[in-house]
């Protein structure tokens, strides 16, 4: 495939980043099907400027903000905020069973808001520093930092409401 | 936002090493006084435990392939349209010969046709001498019909 050096370039950028990229696709969007689509699309965009890659600070999250940006569109022609009640996880990642605490932290996970999701995955799954995170929301390290607590606060009662049989 | 409110989110950037030695010193304090915010930092250290229990998600070997071969698609298309305007992808001349004159053809008839249809004579809808026209007719027994003859005829 490469012609050139870019796209020697293109190609180690794309092994480095492709189960990133996918894994936050996946997560935000709860379909592996859609995960593939909007992945397939960010590494054609990133393909696209594989002339100008030199230009981008932080390919890592350059690749983030695009995955983002599509799965914002995706959700929003989706309209995929799913209500806690009706979840059932689609993510075959439990190696300890549907049982387990990640299992239902998983499930809790999709009960929350979007931009809470986010951030944890951003957090915890993708491991962005405080920094990034804000510059891939745009938002200030003061505002990631309520962000997460919120996020976390929400998550624990999601957890527990699941967890002590209220919903499940 | 209250006492407590202001510790705990404290206590979730202290999970990320967000805090300064001054901060970290006045939490610690905190947690040792305030059951609730003890018990809030046991539910964050439990969730962060419970995050590590993840497996690696991998991209799928059916999409890899799939941006792999759109990229080499896209190079393909774009390598051949350099060949061609660099002129080191060469087509055979009997087939450049026929292409031009193909175009040349179609040009020149695109050219003198809305000309001939401009000089055509009012109400002629024909182009050439032997398309077959309708006319009405009017019988003997002022029937009217159509009859459909040659434009060569006598109209």
């Amino acid at each position: 495939m490469p012609e050139s050096r870019a796209g020697e370039i293109f190609l180690q950028y794309f092994q480095a980043n492709k189960d990133q990229v996918y894994e936050y696709a996946l997560r935000m969007t709860g379909s592996s099907h859609d995960a593939g689509d909007i992945s397939q699309e960010v590494f054609i965009k990133l393909f696209e400027k594989r002339d100008n890659l030199a230009g981008i600070k932080n390919i890592k999250a350059w690749l983030i903000v695009i995955t983002r940006n599509l799965c914002l569109n995706h959700l929003r022609n989706k309209k995929r905020e799913v209500p806690l009640e009706q979840i059932e996880s689609t993510m075959p990642l439990h190696p300890n069973g549907d049982n387990s605490n990640y299992a239902i932290l998983e499930k809790a996970m999709k009960g929350l808001k979007t931009k809470f999701r986010e951030v944890l995955i951003l957090r915890e799954y993708q491991g962005f520093s405080y920094e990034e995170i804000s510059e891939i929301l745009q938002t200030t390290v003061t505002a990631v930092k309520s962000m997460l607590f919120n996020a976390r606060t929400q998550l624990s009662e999601n957890f527990h409401k699941i967890n002590n049989g209220r919903i499940i | 936002m209250n006492r407590c409110d202001r510790y705990r989110e404290m206590i979730s950037a202290s999970l990320d090493h967000e805090l300064s030695p001054a901060e970290v010193e006045s939490l610690a304090s905190h947690i040792g006084e305030c059951r609730e915010c003890a018990e809030f930092l046991g539910s964050l250290n439990d969730q962060r435990e419970y995050f590590a229990e993840r497996t690696d998600v991998k991209m799928p070997s059916e999409v890899e392939t799939a941006i792999l071969a759109k990229t080499v698609e896209l190079t393909e298309n774009i390598s051949l349209v350099r060949r061609l305007f660099s002129g080191s992808m060469s087509i055979p001349k009997p087939v450049a010969w026929a292409t031009a004159a193909v175009i040349l053809i179609l040009a020149v008839w695109s050219a003198i046709r809305p000309i001939a249809v401009q000089n055509a004579p009012a109400g002629s809808m024909t182009q050439s001498p032997d398309e077959r026209v309708q006319r009405v007719v009017i019988t003997d027994k002022d029937i009217v019909r159509t009859q459909t003859i040659s434009k060569s005829d006598n109209l």
